[in-house]
């Protein structure tokens, strides 16, 4: 089923430097409602945030040129970017284990991890939750 | 008469005869002699008993001896016994690769062996326990002792210092007669826990690289299922190439890490048959020539020989799969120009170099290029080509070979060359 249209329409910005995942995750989160931007890491990501101002960030961990972790810090600590909901989407497990990461994670702050393979209807949801409520 | 009495009789009687004394004083001589005379049997016997006696004695004695001898001798033995025991077991207590440290009831360090002697960096009493709480300094190592002194032992299963990872024991030393002190084991298990970390990295990193073409596929199949959508072929057929696609992404992940498994346990068996390379590395240019011009990229061969190669003992599979991961990789990362492999020979050896005019390996990526993972924040950057385990593969299998598989240059934005050096037999 696909989900209502969400009103004020909602803008996401979807960062993933696999074409398929950031396609699938696009078509989906666009016949949700979404108006959807896109970056494939995250040094674009960062211009991109920064320029359109989206209401939340859905970005993969593992990226080159920037990763998701660095990304995620330089937004935070922009004030125009600051306040923007972060979610991280990644393929690993446990993001959060040092035996990837080793301890780089820990600082990271982070609102929320989704994990790639979620049904689409689940993440549509995910997404959903986390916007922040407009008056 | 008794020779005593005579003696006594003459002096006072002379040569007379007794029988001219009176009867009465004849009775009497007539009873000291007697008395004289069982004197002299009584001492006889005596002398005779006291005689067998001292013979008796003798035996008693030399048998008392006989018998002293063999339990000082088994004494002696048990003792040499004992001696070799406590030698042996100081030996293995001295050598054993585990550190161990004795402490009385006291708490004061009785014994040291060499590994804990090694590991602390002194063989002073009095400094060995200060060591340890200084360097294992997560550990509440003085509260342990003094719960082991009390009766109660203590194990911790993982402890950081000196860069490597202990597990330690504070075991509780008890007789009959109550505890008599505390015994520290210091175990060195970095290398266990190496290992058990590079198996779970292994673990997580495989899922990690799986995750991805899992979730396309499903994802796009969820997409194929939604029924409240009006598909168009176009999105039908999108959706079917790109679980196609992954599902082949998926295959060769779970194949190189398969690899990977078999190669790390020397289980990889290779033919070792006359193949003929050039005509393995013209097969597989042609098999990826669709790749390279579906991005509008050339991949030409080059041959800077005269004549022939001789044949060389190869496995011929193995070896395609080399030749297919380091072209692909080369198309993979080459957004512009293309890929040029060149044949040149000398005495010894002929080489292939596979140049491309792509984005070019970082110093840092170099390092770390026939390697098998990075983690930790340089993983996070990092942006493999299918499982990224390709050219960790070829160099191991390239090196089975007798082949070397290196990376002859590389610079940023202008391309990158790698070479294969097949020696001549």
């Amino acid at each position: 089923m696909e989900q209502k249209p969400l009103s004020p329409i909602a803008r996401i910005l979807l960062v993933d430097d696999e074409p398929d995942v950031l396609s699938l995750y696009s078509i989906k989160l666009s016949r949700s409602g979404f108006q959807v931007l896109t970056a494939t890491n995250g040094v674009d990501a960062i211009t991109l945030a920064q320029r359109e101002l989206p209401d939340i960030i859905l970005m993969d961990m593992k990226m080159p040129v920037m990763d998701g972790v660095t990304a995620q810090h330089q937004l935070r600590e922009n004030p125009s970017t600051a306040s923007i909901p972060i979610l991280f989407i990644t393929a690993f497990s446990d993001p959060t284990a040092p035996s990837i990461l080793g301890d780089y994670h820990k600082d990271s702050n982070v609102l929320g991890f989704i994990k790639k393979g979620i049904a689409l209807d689940d993440l549509v949801r995910e997404v959903t939750s986390y916007l922040p409520k407009k008056n | 008469m008794h020779r005593v009495l005579e003696r006594q009789y003459k002096k006072y009687f002379g040569d007379s005869p007794i029988t001219d004394l009176p009867k009465n004083i004849q009775d009497l001589l007539l009873t000291i002699s007697n008395t004289y005379e069982n004197s002299d049997s009584d001492r006889d016997l005596l002398l005779r008993s006291l005689d067998l006696s001292s013979k008796e004695f003798v035996e008693v004695n030399s048998t008392l001896k006989k018998e002293n001898e063999i339990i000082e001798k088994k004494v002696q033995e048990r003792t040499s016994e004992l001696a070799e025991e406590k030698t042996k077991l100081n030996e293995i207590a001295e050598y054993m690769s585990t550190g161990a440290i004795l402490l009385d009831t006291k708490g004061q360090v009785t014994f040291v062996n060499k590994a804990a002697i090694q590991t602390l960096g002194t063989s002073i009493p009095q400094e060995i326990i200060a060591a340890i709480i200084t360097h294992f300094s997560t550990v509440p190592v003085l509260a342990h002792i003094t719960t082991s002194l009390s009766g109660t032992s203590v194990n911790i299963e993982e402890a950081e210092a000196f860069d490597k990872i202990f597990s330690l024991s504070f075991v509780s030393l008890k007789s009959e007669n109550g505890i008599f002190g505390s015994l520290i084991w210091l175990n060195d298990i970095t290398q266990q826990k190496v290992l058990e970390r590079a198996k779970n990295q292994f673990i997580a990193i495989a899922s990690h690289e799986m995750r991805t073409p899992l979730a396309i596929i499903r994802g796009n199949a969820e997409l194929m299922k939604d029924d409240d959508r009006i598909k168009s072929q176009e999105d039908l057929l999108g959706e079917v190439l790109s679980i196609h696609k992954s599902s082949i992404r998926l295959l060769d992940i779970v194949n190189d890490f398969l690899d990977v498994q078999n190669l790390e346990a020397g289980k990889v068996v290779l033919k070792n048959e006359p193949v003929d390379v050039i005509h393995i590395l013209e097969d597989t240019i042609r098999d990826l020539t669709p790749m390279a011009t579906e991005k509008n990229i050339y991949l030409t061969y080059i041959s800077d020989t005269k004549g022939p190669l001789p044949p060389i003992l190869l496995d011929q599979y193995r070896l395609q799969q080399i030749f297919i991961n380091i072209i692909s990789n080369a198309i993979h990362y080459t957004k512009e120009g293309g890929i040029t492999v060149t044949l040149t020979r000398d005495e010894h050896y002929f080489s292939l170099y596979f140049s491309d005019t792509g984005a070019g390996i970082s110093a840092d990526d170099q390092k770390r290029l026939f390697k098998k993972f990075e983690t930790g924040a340089s993983f996070l950057r990092s942006k493999e080509y299918g499982s990224g385990l390709g050219l960790y593969i070829s160099h191991m299998l390239a090196a089975l070979m007798g082949v070397t598989l290196s990376l002859d240059k590389s610079e940023i934005g202008k391309g990158s060359t790698f070479v294969a050096k097949f020696p001549i037999t």
